[in-house]
């Protein structure tokens, strides 16, 4: 044998082979059928969620449609009056318990320094009080505060307001609390069945 | 050609390919059927830059690879075990032997050049390979061939 010719191997291709093409198109076209099937089933769910998505009532169209009162009592902190525009009742969580929706307007007074100023509002999270909310900025000294809490017993729902300067004339930027004012439902005459 | 007849004109190699390289039937018959399957989901993409062959082999040498990241060489060959139904069945048999106790790369380019006859271009775009590192690797694969058949 010599080192340069190769063996003569062509004798291990000799093999019968068992019919598999037809299987394999088959098994291809459940494969296809079965992926198609994933691909509809998501395109449903995306489908379904952007639907959904759109479809979801905003916290701000959920306060206007529920049932409620416009307290429109003013609470002034520093150079910042908060108008509580409306309180309504926004039905029970299991575990947490009722909610109410508060609707309030803030609106800032322009300061002397030439920064400009951001308001937050934050509603005390004290015991048995959940809070989610969210805020429309109306123009530069204004925007709406809308929000979900779960009312204490006593009524009373404690705010702390911050207020946060920005701009050349407050470099560094901060955020200070100017003080607190509290909502009491029950003393503005907001009905128990709305908060309670 | 429709799709049928070329895979039925391939179904043999790549089934002897397959057997040759992982040394047991049921493995083989799997391994071709799932390139096969793979061919007719990739079919519309083939734009011809190869042979058919070429495609058909690229396809299954992947399958091989993602069998074999998934333990299948662990699982012992028949390779050897399997008598001959033509020419000198000792002189097969040996041959065979042989042939199942080198590496499965040796293997590789031994069943594709000088079993399935494939020339050292399309066996190197086959396996990944520059011909001239093909050619190494062919040459090799030979001499550790003879040394095993001849002891």
């Amino acid at each position: 044998m010599s080192e340069d010719m190769p063996m003569d191997l062509k004798a291990l291709g000799d093999i019968e082979s068992p019919e598999v093409v037809r299987e394999a198109l088959r098994r291809f076209r459940r494969r296809a059928l079965r992926n198609g099937i994933w691909f509809l089933v998501a395109a449903l769910l995306i489908g379904s969620w952007v639907v959904i998505g759109r479809s979801r009532v905003t916290l701000e169209e959920r306060i206007q449609r529920a049932l409620g009162v416009a307290p429109g009592a003013v609470y002034t902190v520093g150079n910042m009056t908060a108008t509580l525009v409306r309180v309504a009742d926004l039905g029970d969580v299991p575990d947490l318990g009722h909610r109410v929706g508060i609707h309030v307007l803030v609106v800032a007074q322009p300061r002397e320094s030439a920064g400009s100023d951001t308001y937050t509002l934050v509603f005390q999270h004290e015991a048995g009080t959940l809070s989610v909310g969210t805020s429309t900025r109306l123009n530069a000294r204004a925007f709406d505060h809308w929000i979900q809490i779960v009312v204490p017993a006593d009524a009373k729902v404690p705010v702390d307001v911050y207020r946060e300067c920005s701009g050349q004339a407050c470099v560094p930027r901060q955020s200070t609390s100017i003080g607190t004012f509290t909502i009491d439902l029950r003393a503005l005459g907001v009905p128990e069945n709305i908060w309670r | 050609m429709e799709l049928e007849d070329l895979f039925r004109a391939l179904q043999r190699p790549v089934y002897a390919y397959f057997l040759r390289l992982v040394g047991n039937k049921p493995d083989a018959e799997e391994l071709t059927q799932e390139t096969f399957v793979r061919a007719c989901s990739a079919a519309l993409r083939f734009r011809g830059d190869s042979s058919v062959r070429t495609w058909i082999f690229g396809i299954a040498r992947r399958v091989l690879l993602e069998a074999s990241r998934a333990g299948l060489f662990d699982r012992p060959s028949e390779l050897a075990d399997r008598p001959s139904p033509a020419g000198d069945p000792d002189t097969r048999i040996d041959l065979e032997r042989a042939f199942a106790s080198l590496g499965v790369a040796d293997r590789e380019v031994l069943m594709l050049v000088d079993v399935l006859g494939f020339g050292p271009s399309e066996a190197a775009a086959t396996v990944g390979v520059t011909p001239e590192t093909l050619r190494v690797r062919l040459h090799r694969a030979r001499t550790r061939l003879r040394e095993v058949y001849v002891r």
